[in-house]
């Protein structure tokens, strides 16, 4: 199976660009030396795996209004769903880092931990409307919620970086940082095809759950 | 044609059932292979039938049984889950493909409870691009001439069935989908109904639920019969084909009509905008509590914040909680005329455009808001010694025009998503709030920099711009996706 190699892959690429970056990467960053540094690796993956799925749910819910195969809406599903679970990987790992590194769990005027939590809270709120809709199969209006949330998404980003933010702006371009890029790789690499077997897994799912209840439903 | 209604015909050709009838004119109504789910419960199973124009079909059945489902998907209200449904030779996947093919009579009136009969009849004949005039006409039909200035909402149930009868006759479709019509209605106004139905019977197609058998029997050219979800053969009633001869080449012109959206995008959206202005000048429901509630805060915020006051950006931010939750309180109530008795389903129905209806609902929210917004900022300015804040009013205004127009446009769509919740209103500020924050950022933001140095800043006025057109085109796109039933 396909998507059970995608999932094995990833998770020997993560193993890897752990004993890598535990054993070769630099732990200074910013002129600190700190072990809570190399979380770096697993956040900024992480993060960025998570942001580039919700525009896969966001095409994925496009698609499917524009022409509604259910596969779509499942697919929408389980990236909102999987995306969300690394986003909120992505805060917890940025929170721990801040509280080592800057002494604080939050700093309100840090653009890149309110981007993410802003985006946590619209992401939470398409959750709760599907635990809360009134039809299970409602995928439509949860289709319509992930499309509008994917041009707020965007726009939130540019409004929070019009802020001006005293911490760090755009951590891999910045000078007080050395990437041991092998590592980092293979960190993104891993962490997406974890993303994908995670997506793949949970659109089965759905599928499953759709197919059950007709079923019973046929059998009744 | 021997048999009126075909259970189990040939399946179509060249997807259309023009192509499967051949020579013979199109069906009024053509259901192919069409299912429909309501969550897991499966209300219509697989149907394929057809009813030639001109007949008259009665659908009978237990309760549950699907007529009810199956009348509004022939009318475009719901979405088949599968399946392809054709009036007139045309394909109906929403209900403005109907307008001007169908009228369909449901449980809920569809007519807004605020507006008089006369007005809302008039409102769905300027949709329907009809004169007004027929209005009259069509209330002289009901016998309602006299009482359809009275509000809808004060009228008894009798009186808003036969409103609801004038509206679906208003613009004199070939097809009339009715269901349980005479569901309601005392002896002498069923006894009238029947007498407009047997007049318009061989003219027009007419499909109608009933539990009556009787009335099924001798009402109908046809008994079709259903029992969950599925369609049970019956025999044609007496005379059946006859009724068939005679009326099904006449009709093939009418039913086979253009499905035109008779209202387009600025006239639905004028229509909308002018009827919800109409109805909000009338009850003042939602503007005198959004402004009580913003004094309240106002009181309030006035107390905790009063060391701050003057200060541009507790100022800034006091404005602005005053008007995100005015708009919340707002935005709640902003469907209740729509939803009660199905009213928005009736514009859809009557051919306005999804788009237009979306475009003069956030135009009517965002005036509202914009109201909202400049008496709070006159409050705050007075209780928190900004002064300031009235005197920089003319580039206060853009700021607050955009943000009106962008927390109207993406408030409007979360306002349906949230009512089709179990939450209802309760998850709206939970899905607003959040796709709010650029507004939110870039208004508090503006606010304090136009109290600072007396100008408004580009940075937050292009992302204003760009939030109140992203979220408008984007509104504009999927409303008619929330607002299906």
């Amino acid at each position: 199976m396909l998507f059970r190699r995608i999932g094995l892959f990833g998770l020997v690429a993560v193993l890897a660009a752990t004993v890598l970056t535990t054993t070769q990467a630099s732990r200074t960053f910013y002129g600190v030396e700190h072990p809570v540094n190399l979380l770096f690796y697993a956040h900024v993956s992480v993060a960025w795996v998570g942001f580039a799925g919700l525009l896969v749910a966001a095409l994925a819910s496009a698609a499917y209004l524009h022409n509604p195969v259910e596969r779509r809406t499942w697919i929408a599903q389980a990236a909102v769903r999987v995306s969300f679970a690394f986003i909120t990987l992505t805060l917890i790992t940025g929170m721990v880092w801040g509280r080592f590194i800057w002494n604080s769990w939050w700093e309100w005027s840090d653009i890149r931990l309110v981007t993410a939590l802003v985006v946590w809270f619209v992401y939470a709120g398409h959750l709760l409307f599907h635990q809360q809709a009134q039809h299970a199969t409602d995928y439509r209006r949860g289709a319509v919620f992930c499309v509008l949330a994917s041009i707020s998404v965007p726009i939130t980003v540019a409004s929070t970086r019009l802020w001006q933010s005293p911490f760090h702006g755009t951590t891999l371009a910045s000078d007080g940082v050395t990437v041991h890029a092998p590592a980092f790789a293979l960190a993104l690499l891993g962490a997406t095809a974890v993303y994908a077997y995670l997506v793949l897994l949970r659109s089965r799912l759905h599928q499953a759950e759709h197919v059950t209840a007709r079923s019973r439903e046929f059998a009744r | 044609m021997s048999e009126l209604i075909a259970t189990n015909p040939v399946p179509p050709q060249g997807g259309s059932p023009a192509g499967y009838l051949g020579q013979v004119a199109p069906a009024a109504v053509h259901l192919e292979d069409v299912s429909r789910s309501f969550g897991h419960v499966l209300a219509l199973d697989r149907i394929t039938t057809q009813i030639p124009a001109g007949t008259t079909v009665a659908l009978v059945g237990p309760n549950g049984a699907g007529k009810s489902t199956l009348l509004a998907t022939i009318a475009g209200l719901v979405r088949p889950t599968s399946g392809s449904v054709w009036v007139g030779g045309h394909p109906v996947d929403r209900a403005g493909d109907t307008a001007a093919l169908a009228g369909a009579l449901t449980h809920s009136t569809m007519l807004y409870d605020r507006l008089s009969g006369r007005e809302n009849l008039a409102l769905h004949a300027r949709l329907h691009g009809r004169p007004t005039a027929q209005v009259e006409a069509v209330l002289h039909e009901v016998d309602l001439t006299d009482t359809a200035d009275r509000l809808v909402g004060d009228c008894s149930h009798g009186t808003r069935k036969r409103l609801a009868l004038a509206r679906t006759l208003l613009h004199d479709p070939p097809l009339l989908l009715l269901d349980e019509p005479f569901a309601g209605l005392d002896p002498a106004s069923q006894e009238r109904l029947a007498e407009t139905l047997d007049r318009l019977r061989g003219s027009h197609t007419i499909v109608f639920s009933t539990h009556d058998t009787n009335r099924a029997i001798s009402g109908a050219d046809r008994v079709l019969s259903l029992d969950s979800g599925h369609i049970v053969p019956s025999p044609p009633t007496s005379g059946a084909a006859a009724a068939a001869d005679a009326t099904c080449g006449g009709q093939s012109d009418r039913a086979s009509a253009r499905p035109t959206r008779p209202a387009g995008l600025l006239r639905s959206a004028w229509e909308v905008l002018r009827k919800d202005v109409t109805i909000e000048v009338r009850s003042r429901s939602i503007s005198t509590s959004v402004l009580v509630l913003a004094a309240l805060l106002a009181t309030v915020l006035g107390m905790a914040f009063e060391p701050l006051a003057g200060s541009p950006r507790a100022v800034s931010g006091i404005l602005w909680v005053l008007v995100v939750f005015a708009a919340l309180h707002a935005l709640a109530r902003s469907f209740d005329d729509d939803f009660r008795d199905d009213a928005l389903h009736g514009l859809l129905l009557a051919g306005a455009d999804p788009a237009g209806v979306y475009l003069g609902r956030v135009t009517s929210t965002a005036l509202f808001l914009l109201v909202i917004a400049v008496t709070s900022a006159a409050t705050v300015s007075v209780l928190f010694a900004a002064p300031a804040l009235l005197q920089l009013l003319p580039r206060l205004l853009v700021v607050l025009v955009l943000a009106a127009i962008g927390l109207a446009a993406v408030g409007s769509v979360l306002t349906l998503l949230s009512r089709h919740s179990r939450l209802g209103e309760t998850l709206l500020p939970l899905l607003f709030l959040p796709l709010a924050v650029p507004v939110l950022l870039a208004g508090v933001d503006s606010v304090v920099i136009l109290l600072e140095v007396g100008r408004l800043d580009t940075g937050w006025l292009v992302v204003l711009c760009a939030y109140a057109l992203g979220m408008v085109a984007a509104g504009g796109i999927v409303f008619e996706h929330a607002a299906e039933g």
